[in-house]
């Protein structure tokens, strides 16, 4: 699973695509036993069908991005290339397959190249996502061991003071902590599906009503998204209740509005999330986004909206915060448009 | 005696006001509010938190010994492992692990002041 979050690509998929590649060649095979004896057909036409098929599936491999497998298939065609050299130079003695030889040589060559380069730039993509997804755990681990034993020192400290003088005020701190350790469980929980699910699409519309049914209690929350497939999982939830927990704890107000709207792009969808609160600072816009980074009263650990953009970032997006007139905050969640297959 | 609590989890503060109620406490939320409290009030022992926006408790602790470098600052941290190593060796003279209690907090105060 992990696997295929980092390429993209499912066992299942690949299966389809070879048997694909087999059937076809099997067609081939048939229509042309079928239309011509074997004996007919002489050795520089079969080659030069041999180097026709490799160059239709080449171009079948490439459009597929199947980089590991256009090595091997690079590195076959290579040795027929070179076998059928040999044979048609000391045993047929024909000008013409040696040609056909030599093009199947020269057409293997570029696809090795071309391989080898793809296969390249995968690693390269790879190892890029794998260091993403490292950072992002290893921060989550330790934000959500520093929440914990922060808020069981306040829940065993005023426990304390309870047992003394048994006023009630010191359970309200007492639950304040107990929810906030539920909220950095609730965050954790969803960065673990980062290592189960699959790295392709979901329903933006379907995600955001999921999320705000979860705040229904705390917020006033209007949903007018469109009905599109965004490249992401449900980490992507995650990213969207922060942004709403950001809101409603940051509003500064009790009975906070807010409206969640989407916006087509073309290729991109917006997701643009607007409160009533107080808003943010223009000064601290770029730094809410930076690992540890808080501020106010309600400040947290500082990590909800670093791991907003992490995720966002894991799926080719980005977030930013714009100016929302005449009050509150307005949070832009850019994510690339699934590609309908 | 005057102690200043420095951390950004006003939750933390709170509690710590509590147990040191008996104390002259004075508060503040990020290493740089603490480098201004304590120059107004010059308090004689910094509880300082680690991991803090802004400013953190080692870089905090850093400056406050430039201004003084009798000051006795205590480490509070959840990762005392390695997060109380390094304010230590900022020039901090004790750390206490988080979770702690009143009689921890105060002990560690008592032998520090009474040196």
């Amino acid at each position: 699973m992990l696997r295929n979050m980092l390429t993209g690509k499912s066992e299942r998929k690949k299966l389809v695509d070879v048997f694909l590649v087999l059937s076809f060649i099997m067609v081939f095979l048939i229509i042309r036993g079928v239309f011509e004896p074997r004996e007919a057909i002489p050795i520089g036409r079969v080659l030069t069908e041999s180097a026709l098929l490799s160059f239709a599936l080449s171009v079948y491999l490439i459009s597929r991005r199947y980089s590991r497998i256009l090595i091997t298939f690079g590195f076959g065609l290579l040795s027929l290339g070179i076998y059928t050299h040999i044979l048609s130079e000391y045993f047929f003695d024909a000008d013409s397959s040696v040609m056909v030889a030599e093009i199947i040589m020269l057409l293997s060559g570029l696809i090795l190249l071309y391989s080898f380069m793809r296969f390249y730039r995968e690693m390269r993509d790879i190892n890029g996502r794998l260091e993403t997804m490292v950072t992002f755990l290893r921060i989550m681990n330790s934000s959500l061991r520093h929440d914990i034993l922060n808020s069981l020192t306040v829940i065993l400290g005023y426990l304390e003071f309870y047992r003394e003088n048994k006023d009630e005020f010191l359970l309200d701190k007492v639950e304040e902590k107990l929810k906030y350790i539920e909220k950095s469980l609730h965050n954790f929980k969803n960065a673990e599906s980062l290592m189960g699910g699959e790295n392709s699409q979901i329903n933006l519309r379907e995600l955001v009503e999921e999320v705000a049914r979860d705040f229904a209690g705390e917020a006033k929350i209007s949903v007018k998204v469109e009905d599109v497939n965004v490249v992401g999982n449900s980490l992507l939830k995650s990213a969207i209740w922060n942004i709403f927990h950001n809101s409603i704890k940051h509003g500064g107000k009790s009975g906070i509005k807010i409206e969640v709207r989407s916006e087509d792009l073309g290729s991109h969808v917006d997701l643009i999330i607007t409160d009533n609160g107080v808003g943010i600072p223009k000064s601290i816009r770029e730094k809410v986004f930076e690992e540890g980074f808080s501020f106010g009263n309600a400040a947290g650990s500082g990590m909800g909206l670093f791991i907003v953009r992490k995720t966002v970032e894991m799926f080719d997006g980005k977030v930013f915060i714009e100016s929302n007139e005449p009050e509150g905050a307005k949070f832009i969640i850019r994510l690339k448009k699934a590609v309908v297959s | 005696m005057r102690i200043l609590v420095v951390d950004d989890d006003y939750a933390m503060r709170d509690l710590l006001k509590l147990m040191l109620k008996d104390y002259e406490v004075y508060e503040a939320e990020n290493g740089r509010e603490a480098i201004e409290v304590f120059r107004s009030t010059r308090p004689d022992i910094v509880l300082m938190d680690i991991m803090m926006p802004e400013m953190d408790g080692i870089a905090a602790t850093q400056e406050l010994l430039k201004m003084d470098s009798n000051t006795v600052i205590i480490g509070v941290t959840a990762f005392a492992s390695h997060k109380g190593r390094e304010i230590l060796k900022a020039g901090a003279r004790d750390v206490i692990e988080k979770p702690f209690t009143k009689k921890k907090l105060i002990e560690t105060l008592m032998k520090h002041v009474n040196k």
